[in-house]
This record gives C-alpha cells, structure tokens and sequence, in this order.
C-alpha cells in the first residue's frame, strides 16, 4: 500500500495476494505442533528472511545514517525512560517470584505459563504471530515505503 | 489469578505507555524510538532481530498447553 498526500491508496492486487499468502502461512504456521522441526522452522523463515533483507538488500541504505542523525538529535535520557524502567522492574519482580515458585505455579504464574493459557487457542496464535511479524518486519517496510515515495 | 491480573495490567501499561511517548512530542520517550537508537546501527539491528527471533521461537514453537 501506498501513500500520498496523507491519504492512503487503494491497495493493489499485489498487495492483497500477499496479505493472503501471509495470513495463509500465518494459519499453517500456527496450526503445528509445539516443539517440532516444523514449528521451529515457521518461525524461523521469517526470522532469516529478515536477516536477509537487512544484511544483503538494505531497503533503504540512507536510513541507517539518516536515523542515526535524527536519534543523536533527540532527548534520550533516564528522566523520559523512567517509566519503562519502573514497569520493567515490576516485570521482573512477578516473573522472579513466579520462578523462585517452580515456574509453573497457579498462584504466580510467570509471563510464559500466561501466555500459554491464550495460546491454546489457533485464532489467538493467529492474531499474535501477525503482530510479531508486524512488529520485526515493519521497520523494513516502512524504509522501503519511505524509499519509494521519495522516488515520486 | 491475582498476579494473572497483574500481568496483563502491566501489558496494557506498556501498551497505553507506548502510545503516549508517541504523542508527547519527544517528551517521553518510547520504545520505538529506543528500538530507532538502537537499529541505528547493524550490530543493533541484529541484536533487535535475535530478541524478535528468541520471542517469536518461545511463543509459537515452544508453547505448552495448559491441562
């Protein structure tokens, strides 16, 4: 999909085959057996594919400068990363108390046994690998979106 | 269930958090843009990766489930 002006355009036929062919692979990807060949490598086609694009096409070779630039620039400083510090720390107290506990106990159950209970579910693996992949491969595709723009 | 609670709590903060240092105009700042500083440069980017990766593997091929 493309943007001009603000305005979002009608995403093209290729967009939305892609669109499928992802949610296809999501859906196949989250339907397999946990502590298989064959999950560990769902999971991991993307991960390589990523490392592909980063290490050899590079989207947009400027942007590493660029983004460094506009970082340096910015205010990066503890008293504007305190909060992720505060809710880090918590985060760390529950699942040391849910690990000191056995790590699978019903009354302080770490991060991984919570989450283990929504993924028992297909739609919600569905639904959380999608935001995985959105959350690694999003920097690529904005770079790439960003690179084609420029050339307008 | 209490720390149940407890975790999505925290979850939600983090989420409402990010979403507030997006709009406080460099006020604040969020993880994206710690996730810019630290992808600015390609040792970083594949560190940002590995934790991705490390994520993606513990959730949807080494997942448990309950019972």
């Amino acid at each position: 999909m493309t943007w001009h002006r603000g305005k979002p355009a009608v995403p093209g036929p290729a967009t939305l085959a892609g669109t499928m062919v992802i949610a296809a692979y999501v859906w196949w990807a989250t339907g397999l057996h946990s502590f298989t060949a064959g999950a560990y490598v769902a999971v991991g086609l993307p991960v390589a594919a990523l490392v592909l694009v980063v290490l050899v096409v590079r989207p947009d070779g400027s942007a590493h400068t660029e983004s460094r630039a506009g970082v340096e620039g910015s205010e990066i400083r503890l008293r504007t990363t305190f909060p992720w510090l505060l809710l880090l720390a918590l985060a760390v107290g529950l699942e040391a108390g849910g690990l000191a506990l056995g790590g699978r106990s019903t009354v302080v159950p770490t991060l991984s046994t919570v989450a283990d209970h929504a993924l028992a579910w297909h739609a919600v693996r569905f639904v959380l690998f999608c935001g995985w992949l959105a959350v690694g491969w999003a920097p690529v595709l904005r770079m790439t979106f960003r690179g084609n723009a420029g050339d307008d | 269930m209490a720390t149940t609670i407890a975790w999505l709590v925290l979850l939600a903060a983090g989420v409402l958090w990010e979403i507030a240092c997006h709009f406080s105009h460099g006020r604040w700042t969020g993880l994206t843009a710690l996730g810019a500083v630290v992808a600015s440069r390609l040792f970083g980017t594949l560190v940002l990766i590995g934790i991705w990766a490390f994520i993606g593997w513990h959730l949807f091929a080494r997942y448990t489930l309950p019972g």
